[in-house]
């Protein structure tokens, strides 16, 4: 898969796992598959066994959204943003990454089953420096553009992918 | 471009769906020390997000229209914004725990955007209903 935009890279910078493995593990998270932003290949996250269970508690359309959604995007990013910025324009979560998908389905939280997509809105989810993810959401599109969040410009410091 | 194809059916996604609960009980609340942020949903509800500003998002129900949770990045900063904006404010802390309708009160103290201090209000309000704390930051108190 190729990128879908030149990577940005500030001169002299490097962005999170600039020297790092493709594969992740640490005690109490489980390793999930996606898209490397620097070469567009694999390469794996992390994701808590605590977020894990809190997710479930939420119940199956909740529990739905992570086993599929979340990992579809994650493989199957429109566009992946690094650095979030404050409302000044600093740089805030500098090496924080966050993925942007248009996924064919959604879950219904209510009755747990598969729904459309939602109109008009992309799914994003975050992931810190460390590689874990540690969010995700829907979140409404750019009227100009419907594969991306509403206030992308002004949000992250730079599209990677 | 080909999509690739999540399996439903690996080790992950069956032992996410085998925990998953029958009779979700909302509210659901957790703080995460990775994103050093919180989560509360009080109703099982489909939602989108809104982002109010750099700290707090918004879930809107799909159904109600209305908030029915947040999400409340960087906690530590969100304290030392807040302590910038009215040095010397002092907020009573539990057992190392800061409830949050009480770290949502003294947010909305530092606000001059009448809107958004209504809206932190209304989240404030929600959060005593369901009394939820999370880790004090060491400058409060």
């Amino acid at each position: 898969m190729a990128p879908e935009q030149p990577i940005e890279r500030p001169k002299g910078e490097t962005y999170p796992g600039a020297e790092y493995s493709k594969q992740k593990s640490r005690r109490g998270y489980h390793s999930v598959k996606a898209i490397d932003p620097h070469d567009g290949k694999e390469w794996e996250l992390l994701l808590s066994e605590d977020m894990l269970k809190y997710t479930a508690s939420k119940g199956h359309g909740a529990a739905l959204e992570l086993a599929h959604t979340v990992r579809w995007a994650l493989l199957n990013p429109r566009q992946i943003y690094r650095g979030v910025r404050d409302d000044e324009n600093d740089v805030d979560d500098d090496g924080w990454l966050c993925y942007v998908a248009t996924p064919p389905h959604a879950y219904d939280f209510k009755r747990g089953v598969q729904v459309p997509a939602w109109p008009n809105e992309v799914f994003a989810v975050y992931v810190t420096d460390e590689r874990v993810i540690y969010r995700w959401m829907w979140l409404k599109c750019d009227e100009n553009d419907l594969h991306k969040p509403v206030d992308h410009e002004s949000r992250f410091r730079a599209q990677v992918f | 471009m080909t999509n690739k194809i999540i399996d439903l059916e690996d080790e992950f996604a069956k032992s996410l769906l085998g925990m998953a609960a029958e009779t979700p009980a909302p509210p659901f609340a957790r703080y995460d020390q990775d994103g050093d942020c919180i989560e509360v949903l009080w109703a099982n509800e489909g939602h989108f997000a809104q982002r109010l500003d750099k700290w707090l998002t918004i879930y809107i129900g799909r159904e109600t229209d209305k908030v029915v949770g947040v999400h409340v990045k960087g906690i530590k900063r969100f304290w030392g914004e807040i302590l910038k904006s009215c040095p010397g404010i002092v907020i009573e802390v539990e057992d190392e725990r800061i409830p949050l309708g009480r770290l949502f009160t003294a947010k909305m103290l530092t606000l001059p955007d009448r809107k958004l201090a209504r809206i932190y209000k209304e989240v404030r309000d929600k959060s005593e209903e369901h009394p939820f704390s999370v880790p004090a930051p060491v400058s409060c108190g």
